[in-house]
């Protein structure tokens, strides 16, 4: 095997799990995440140059995940095919004593607008910065800030849900 | 927002995606990708990208070539992949077919006799097939390009015909190798094994030895909705295509997609004066997605006449052809 198959393999060995974790949080459904990030290493592969040249890869092959995901919205009208009314389709055990019902947390996530999804999801799955998420998304550090605050104005009732442990 | 609220969030949300096992199949993404590469720069020809993409899951093209030194033939405008039509099969009108090539027991065999009298048929004078090329994406524009096939393994690629010579001088060879395996592959698959065969077409985008995950699914290929029923399906769309002047070839690609179960094999009566035949794949070659692709071909001689490709009910690409046999000193020429 040559030496840039070489490396795209070790890419997407490192980088499989992470992008697994943000598709599933963006579109609510682990078979639909299974697909947008095969399709992520597709044109991951298709430009792996161009990935390699990148500053930052990380923030190239979220950006390429995010452009998916919203093909996908744009393709299929916003909420996730499997996603309905009733929840996920995978089921969620919601533990008594935890302190944020999931199923409803993951429930207000998938109603939030995509953009605000994606916001949410970068910055708070994947830690990154205002800035990092700004760079990812293509927009202002300041639709970053009012994107995040309205998200979390939608899932605040999901976190209050419980009282938090101090 | 306060601090322990997004704190709470950031934790909820690795709570929500933990223990979620995912292995991506590099593979498979690999072989996927250099299709879609290759299609990149094969449809460059005008289409943006959106366009790319729909062909990016459909045919390339198939195109029709003619045996004989003129142009002309076939420009199909057949019908709507879903706009089937009882008829016999040309395949099953008396005339006797024989092979010496093993086959699967799930082989529709309509089509591997047609493929044996295709077979039998002489190779047409020239050393290239000159493929001109419309693609019409709904709603978008049509967009023609010539294709120019060399019996040789070559390619040469230009958007406007009076281009081609100069692709021609200057040997600007677009071609790598994968239409030549899959050339190779649709040929093996007249005489031999068709197992083999397929497990040739199935992996001609890789230049590596198959791995054993898909030399596993061979035996499963009559089960339908397998990764190698896709890449067959495709590998043989351009196998007819680029050997389109071949009857060897023509011949091999009905042979191999007379193994994939969710193919569909339907009459049309004539389609722009041909006796026409389709060939529709849908869900088992597409990995369970909504999309079909219909390719109508000649129904004596297996020349391919059109593609349709899109959701069923609802094409979203159609690629027609009018095809000559050349020579290539010919295109260099300007004869043409």
């Amino acid at each position: 095997m040559s030496g840039p198959e070489e490396e795209y393999r070790e890419f997407v060995g490192s980088r499989a799990a992470s992008l697994h974790r943000t598709a599933y949080l963006l579109c609510g459904d682990w078979h639909l995440a299974d697909d947008l990030v095969q399709e992520t290493f597709v044109q991951t592969f298709r430009h792996w140059r161009r990935v390699q040249r990148a500053d930052n890869q990380n923030a190239y092959v979220k950006r390429i995940l995010v452009n998916e995901f919203n093909r996908h919205w744009q393709r299929y009208g916003g909420l996730p095919v499997r996603a309905d009314k009733d929840g996920p389709e995978v089921a969620i055990p919601d533990i008594s004593n935890e302190v944020v019902n999931r199923a409803d947390l993951l429930r207000a996530l998938l109603t939030l607008p995509a953009r605000q999804r994606v916001t949410v999801v970068l910055r708070y799955l994947e830690g990154m910065s205002e800035r990092e998420t700004a760079a990812v998304m293509r927009c202002s550090e300041g639709t970053v800030k009012s994107q995040t605050a309205r998200a979390l104005t939608a899932l605040e009732g999901c976190l209050k849900h419980k009282e938090l442990p101090l | 927002m306060n601090f322990p609220t997004e704190q709470q969030l950031g934790a909820a949300f690795h709570d929500l995606v933990a223990e979620q096992p995912f292995t991506p199949d590099v593979s498979a993404i690999e072989h996927r990708s250099r299709r879609a590469r290759r299609r990149d720069r094969i449809v460059r020809g005008g289409i943006g990208v959106g366009a790319v993409a729909v062909a990016a899951v459909a045919a390339v093209g198939v195109a029709s070539a003619v045996p004989s030194g003129q142009a002309g033939t076939a420009q199909a405008v057949g019908a709507h992949p879903t706009a089937q039509a009882s008829g016999t099969h040309p395949a099953s009108t008396g005339a006797s077919a024989s092979s010496s090539a093993s086959a699967s027991a799930g082989t529709q065999q309509p089509l591997v006799q047609l493929a044996a009298l295709i077979a039998a048929e002489p190779r047409p004078k020239g050393n290239a097939t000159l493929v001109e090329r419309e693609t019409t994406l709904a709603g978008q524009a049509t967009v023609k390009v010539w294709d120019l096939y060399t019996d040789d393994g070559r390619y040469f690629f230009s958007q406007t015909k009076s281009g081609l010579p100069a692709q021609v001088e200057e040997d600007n060879n677009q071609g790598d190798g994968l239409f030549a395996r899959e050339v190779a592959a649709a040929t093996y698959a007249v005489t031999g094994n068709l197992d083999t065969a397929a497990l040739k077409m199935a992996w001609a985008a890789n230049t590596s030895p198959p791995p054993a995950w898909i030399k596993a699914q061979v035996k499963n290929i009559s089960a339908g909705g397998l990764q190698i029923d896709n890449y067959v399906w495709e590998g043989s769309e351009d196998a007819l295509v680029v050997g389109s002047g071949n009857p060897q070839v023509r011949a091999g690609v009905l042979r191999l997609v007379s193994m994939l179960p969710g193919v569909s094999v339907v009459t049309h009566g004539t389609v722009d004066g041909q006796p026409a035949l389709t060939l529709t794949a849908s869900a088992a070659e597409f990995g369970g997605m909504s999309y079909q692709e219909a390719i109508t071909i000649n129904a004596n001689t297996g020349i391919p006449l059109k593609m349709d490709g899109g959701m069923p009910g609802k094409v979203a690409t159609t690629v027609t052809w009018v095809v000559t046999r050349v020579n290539l000193a010919d295109i260099a020429a300007g004869k043409f």
